[in-house]
């Protein structure tokens, strides 16, 4: 073989060989660099250095179905220090004018050193155009003090949409950590809401800009004449499907109480209102949040920030009715002429359940409209755990809907196995039963949920998913991109389910009904009371409703918290909504993208 | 005792390798001072000590232990580094860290070692007796094993510093020089291919008249020539599918840092800023303007050299090169040396890995080589590379203290 060359003096030169040239090549262009040309890379070699300035694009704005503006940018002044040409003898005559602390002001300018003494350091952001043509005669007095112009958001639409919209905030540490290497301290990024769903598509794309800096920290030009510069691009706007006109009246209907409302376009899955009270002014957050104002938000014992639409899951009382109803005609156990004779209560296990009064001997249609619990502790006993199970899964129980928001709550949709886990096999009775029939005890649903569930009871069988964005345009190439939602067909007949409907229908228009209260002359609409038991204090109010009968263009969920019964309290906000949706609305026509290239989006 | 370190103490290698080291402890203070990362400067002091301590531990092994136990070692290796594919920690989008016991470490580093010490086995014991094509074949599997298993961790930077394990060993071996260039003929035609047409044109005419000038037999020259361009041309057009996306853009951008200002063009931008403005004497210890205001990004471990550069200057840099220049004219000395073919085998080995990461480490710091990430030997922080690092100084002063046994 090859052994006969094996380690022989000439290889061993030529080894010798290339680690010379190796180190010879490093060596000459080491040379090269730092003898040579030391003056191209140095002059600035002690003097000037490279520093990229960040170009911070324009958050996307935010518009609602008609094409009226929700969120938009507008300016918010701030004012900066550069640590290296500030005296600290300025620090004192400096806290005067801007009304600051000094020690708060001395506390940023070190933390600003420990990063660069060359870049600028916030000292107040936001200040008000008033109070800023106020000290900025004044300004000048100082050295190393300046102001900027930041964009901030303004909420300029007739509804506050606080917990569609969300706000944004400046980024956190541990955000700074999770969201990726994009961000740097001090970006604005969304924290909840739409502003947080879609912050990669809002946001936009930074720019950099090289600029060259000499040691005082001074620009003296631009770097490579600005042919590594890259631009800022703007952020994308979401065009939503709300209805400015009815989130606002629907946040006029819930002021002083706390609840949801949550209305749904029926024919697409699309949210047309959806309200969250107590809420709070986004405004607060959109340029400069104090810590006290910020406190105050999060202490609120109402819990002003979170959104209960989503996020409150409750038993959903007699609204839930229809999820038995469905699976007994569904699962044929019984038919209309299968009647149950009610006496105002029920003796089952020993234990003595309620309805509201005597029913008599009603169907199931009558026993949804007059709300009669005995009528469906019987049913619930025939049809069954499992299958009362399986269509509460089918209508959306017990998972989130996945409508375009980060925060939601699956809810609990119970089942035989679920029992036997928290209570322990054979440590629960079938009169459980009997309360998860008429929507009580250890099942919730939140009211985003309830507003999707009989969105899929009003078109027969259709279910969306929920969402509040139709489309996102480019404003720049004016480039439209739709966003996918799924939509799924229930397994369940016209005929089931037009009695089921029926039964929602004399719940509003029977002479015995439980929701008269959503009555408006010249619409048809159909709905379901509901009382949630509440442990805890007064019981919660529930309306579920749709309209109009025959061809459904809303769908809706009222919930409202310690407000005792679902039909006197819950159904008149329900009928107002209505009727300004199908009657009263000016604005018709839904903005469509005009010159739209249809496009794929991969988004969120 | 006395004895063993009077005769057989390669106290020259122990000591070039020791200077190597402080420069690196002095070069990582420097680096993470004002960073909020000084951490690492005592963790660096740390691995350091441990490296020298495991360099003499291996140092007093006994003669033909690492040729004994070299297929072990290696076998060992290959299972930690398809443990780590499995299981490993995502550090920087590699997938080559491993949490054992609490204490991170790269199996792809010790891998290395046991490539050189494996290959040199089997040329030592195996390689004699076996035709040409199958000695090759059979090398390249032992090198391609583990450069297969770094590649899809992916760690483009490890992954090419095995070229410098199979290549240096097989030619000290005796491959005539014909195979050698044959073999590195690819994988230049590879790298020309990035560099645009004209480069790769000149690249293959120049293999051609290589292969005339070497082979007596001309139908055999052209053959060679035929298959290097078309593996050139074949690798060309698997380029994009076998490179990850952001290293085909570490490539681009090495050859047009502009493309991409902010991401790895700024580092080497900035790297070259910060060497070139060091000068003839740099700016002072803890004085460089680019380190210090922390515009060189990672330069306690790829971009080290910067640090070096701009602070100590062109004398400093020099002496950094030399310093390293003696260790490998050494190990190519030991290689000579020793009377075991394993040993002369390792020795270049070593040498030639080592070597090949200062070469790919400091040019990337001065726009000689692509930005592909790996460490600078002894000088970069970092646990691992320490460790293997002062393994191959070990290995080395093992074979120098057994140099006269067979």
């Amino acid at each position: 073989m090859f052994d006969a060359e094996f380690g022989s003096r000439s290889r061993s030169l030529m080894m010798r060989g290339v680690v010379v040239l190796a180190l010879l090549g490093i060596g000459i262009k080491l040379g090269d660099m730092q003898l040579v040309n030391e003056v191209i890379y140095g002059k600035k070699s002690e003097d000037i250095t490279t520093r990229i300035f960040v170009q911070q694009p324009l958050r996307g704005e935010i518009f609602d179905r008609y094409g009226n503006v929700m969120v938009e940018n507008g300016p918010a002044y701030e004012v900066s220090v550069i640590p290296n040409e500030f005296k600290s003898d300025q620090i004192g005559p400096l806290a005067n004018l801007l009304q600051m602390d000094s020690v708060d002001i001395a506390r940023r300018i070190k933390i600003g050193i420990a990063i660069s003494p060359y870049l600028p350091v916030r000292l107040k952001r936001d200040i008000s155009f008033a109070a800023l043509s106020a000290i900025e005669e004044h300004l000048k007095d100082f050295s190393g003090v300046y102001f900027d112009i930041q964009p901030k958001r303004v909420y300029v639409g007739k509804a506050k949409a606080a917990h569609i919209l969300g706000f944004t905030k400046e980024i956190s540490e541990q955000q700074l950590e999770t969201l990726g290497d994009y961000y740097q301290p001090g970006d604005i990024v969304g924290y909840n809401g739409l502003e947080a769903s879609y912050e990669t598509i809002l946001r936009g794309q930074k720019g950099y800009k090289y600029l060259a800096v000499n040691a005082q920290g001074q620009v003296v030009g631009s770097y490579d004449d600005g042919r590594l510069d890259v631009p800022s691009q703007d952020g994308d706007d979401l065009y939503l499907s709300v209805d400015e006109g009815l989130q606002a009246m629907a946040e006029s209907l819930m002021v002083g109480r706390r609840g949801a409302v949550v209305a749904l376009d029926p024919n697409n899955g699309q949210v047309l209102a959806m309200t969250s009270a107590p809420d709070f002014n986004p405004s607060v957050f959109s340029g400069y949040t104090s810590r006290a104002e910020w406190n105050k938000l999060i202490n609120d014992p109402d819990h002003p920030l979170f959104n209960r639409a989503t996020m409150a899951a409750l038993p959903p009382g007699s609204t839930f009715k229809m999820v038995l109803a469905t699976a007994a005609l569904e699962g044929n156990v019984i038919d209309t002429n299968w009647t149950v004779h009610c006496t105002g209560s029920m003796l089952y296990g020993g234990r003595v359940f309620h309805c509201d009064k005597a029913h008599g001997t009603v169907n199931i249609i009558r026993a949804i409209e007059v709300s009669c619990n005995v009528f469906f502790y019987n049913l619930m006993l025939k049809v069954g755990f499992q299958a009362w199970t399986k269509y509460g899964r089918m209508y959306g129980f017990g998972e989130k809907t996945g409508i375009d928001l980060q925060d939601e709550s699956p809810g609990i949709m119970p089942s035989e196995q679920y029992f036997n886990q928290i209570f322990g096999k054979d440590r629960w009775t079938n009169g459980y039963l009997l309360s998860l029939a008429i929507g009580q005890g250890e099942v919730s649903a939140t009211p985003l949920q309830m507003a999707a569930y009989v969105m899929a009871i009003s078109n027969f069988g259709k279910y969306y998913q929920p969402h509040l964005v139709r489309f996102i345009k480019n404003q720049r190439t004016g480039k439209i991109y739709y966003t996918q939602y799924s939509e799924r067909t229930l397994p369940i007949s016209r005929e089931v389910l037009d009695k089921v409907r029926e039964g929602m229908y004399y719940v509003v228009n029977g002479d015995r009904g439980t929701g008269v209260a959503a009555r408006i002359p010249g619409v048809t609409v159909a709905g379901k009371t509901g009382t949630a038991q509440n442990p805890h204090g007064k019981d919660h109010a529930w309306f579920v409703a749709f309209a109009p009968f025959d061809h459904p263009k809303i769908a809706m969920a009222v919930l409202v918290e310690n407000a005792g019964y679902g039909g006197a309290v819950a159904a008149p906000i329900a009928r107002q909504l209505i009727q300004y949706y199908l009657n009263e609305r000016k604005t018709v026509h839904e903005v469509e993208p005009s010159n739209g290239i249809v496009a794929d989006a991969a988004v969120r | 005792m006395f004895d063993f370190f009077k005769e057989n103490f390669d106290y020259k290698t122990f000591a070039l390798a020791l200077i190597l080291g402080c420069i690196g402890v002095l070069a990582v203070n420097s680096a993470t001072y004002n960073s909020g990362m000084h951490g690492f400067f005592v963790r660096d002091i740390v691995w350091q000590g441990v490296g020298v301590i495991v360099a003499l531990m291996i140092m007093f092994l006994s003669n033909r232990f690492l040729q004994n136990s070299a297929y072990f070692f290696y076998a060992l290796t290959i299972l930690l580094l398809i443990f780590v594919l499995v299981a490993g920690k995502r550090v920087a989008s590699h997938t080559s860290w491993l949490g054992f016991l609490g204490i991170g470490g790269q199996p792809s580093e010790l891998a290395k070692v046991a490539s050189i010490l494996c290959l040199s086995k089997f040329l030592s014991e195996n390689g004699t007796e076996r035709p040409q094509w199958q000695v090759i074949i059979i090398s390249a599997g032992i090198v391609g094993l583990p450069m297969i298993l770094t590649m899809l961790q992916p760690d483009l930077g490890t992954t090419i510093v095995y070229l410098a394990i199979f290549f240096p060993i097989l030619f000290w071996a005796g491959l005539p020089p014909i195979v050698v260039v044959a073999l590195v003929a690819p994988v230049a035609i590879v790298i020309a291919e990035f560099s645009g047409t004209v480069v790769l044109l000149i690249t293959v005419v120049a293999f051609g008249v290589l292969f005339f000038l070497l082979s007596r037999k001309k139908l055999f020259a052209i053959t060679l020539s035929f298959v290097a361009v078309s593996f050139g041309l074949f690798m060309e057009y698997f380029y994009k599918k076998l490179l990850q996306p952001h290293q085909q853009k570490r490539i681009q951008i090495f050859l047009n840092p502009s493309l991409d200002p902010q991401g790895a063009g700024y580092n080497a931008l900035q790297a070259r800023v910060a060497i070139g403005s060091g000068g003839l004497f740099g700016k002072g210890y803890l004085r460089g303007a680019q380190t210090q205001l922390n515009f060189v990004p990672a330069r306690w471990t790829d971009f080290i050299f910067t640090v070096i550069g701009e602070e100590f200057g062109f004398v400093g840099a020099a002496v950094t090169l030399l310093a390293f220049g003696a260790l490998f004219f050494r190990g190519v000395k030991i290689a000579e040396m020793v009377k075991t073919k394993f040993a002369s085998l390792a020795a270049i080995g070593i040498t030639s890995v080592l070597l090949f990461h200062v070469f790919i480490n400091i040019g990337m710091n001065i726009n000689l080589a692509p930005i592909v990430g790996i460490p600078l030997p002894f000088i970069s922080y970092g646990g691992s590379s320490a460790l293997s690092d002062w393994m191959m100084v070990g290995i080395l002063l093992n074979f120098y203290a057994h140099r006269k046994e067979h």
